[in-house]
């Protein structure tokens, strides 16, 4: 089993009240809450970049519109999928034209 | 020959697959400063993209490739962003100041950064696989090398699964 490695963060002295608040009424050490917190905040954002990749192939595969890609992403994220979508579609279909 | 703006990833994507001085047949690369910078840090390195970037230099030391000092170093101070660094945003003045329409990178985040400027310089922005169609499009390489060479680029930029994966799959079909 591989040993645990320590991460030495900084972080605000609000955060840091707020940690120790959860530290008092869950009966857990501080180590605990900020690793649990990390896990949930990895699976998170993993799981919101397979979302993106899944979607960002259907848009490129012409499975779902624009639109439907915007009501999930967002206005922002959705254009910059189209956008790439857009730069490397022109690359194979233009090259260099 | 087709005059480009080459961002560092790109130089390097071509190197990799070992594409970058055949391409020099059909296209003229213009670079800014900064990007023979980045491709000095980068040959420090002893990784295979390290070995790359000491190839690019050479080509850039026996004038295969040409430098182009940046004349609006404001402008290109003004282009930056956190996905835009002086790299990119000196690539797309340089286009600007030389007249030169295409620029290509494999920067995707920078290249979205970059597009409000590129639309109104009327610059297209294109991607490294673009150089490989126009190789095939001038016959100089044959359907099964593009197949292979784009492939192998996939490979080597580590860009399986994704959407270019996708687009490359139905574009190469119609070379089956």
């Amino acid at each position: 089993m591989k040993r645990d490695e320590l991460l030495t963060v900084r972080i605000d002295p609000d955060l840091k009240g707020k940690i120790e608040a959860l530290e008092r009424t869950k009966l857990e050490t501080k180590s605990n809450i900020i690793r649990e917190a990390l896990i949930i905040y990895i699976q998170h954002e993993t799981e919101i970049k397979e979302v993106k990749e899944n979607l960002s192939k259907r848009f490129a595969s012409g499975k779902i519109s624009f639109e439907q890609m915007v009501q999930i992403l967002g206005y922002e994220e959705a254009r910059k999928v189209a956008f790439f979508v857009e730069v490397a579609k022109k690359s194979f279909e233009e090259g260099l034209k | 020959m087709t005059k480009v703006v080459m961002d560092t990833s790109s130089l390097i994507s071509l190197e990799l697959i070992g594409l970058l001085e055949k391409s020099l047949k059909i296209i003229q690369i213009k670079i800014p400063e900064v990007v023979k910078n980045e491709l000095k840090e980068l040959s420090k390195y002893q990784d295979k993209e390290g070995k790359s970037a000491a190839k690019v230099l050479n080509l850039i030391n026996n004038d295969k490739i040409s430098i182009s000092k940046i004349k609006n170093r404001k402008k290109a101070k003004e282009l930056l962003t956190k996905n835009v660094d002086y790299g990119e945003s000196e690539c797309i003045v340089c286009c600007s100041e030389n007249n030169i329409k295409t620029l290509i990178m494999d920067d995707i985040n920078a290249a979205y950064g970059l597009e409000g400027f590129a639309i109104s310089k009327n610059i297209k922005i294109k991607i490294s696989i673009a150089v490989l169609v126009e190789l095939h499009r001038n016959k100089i390489i044959d359907d099964r090398q593009l197949s292979e060479y784009v492939k192998k680029l996939i490979k080597t930029r580590e860009w399986e699964g994704g959407v270019l994966e996708i687009l490359i799959k139905r574009y190469l079909e119609n070379f089956k």
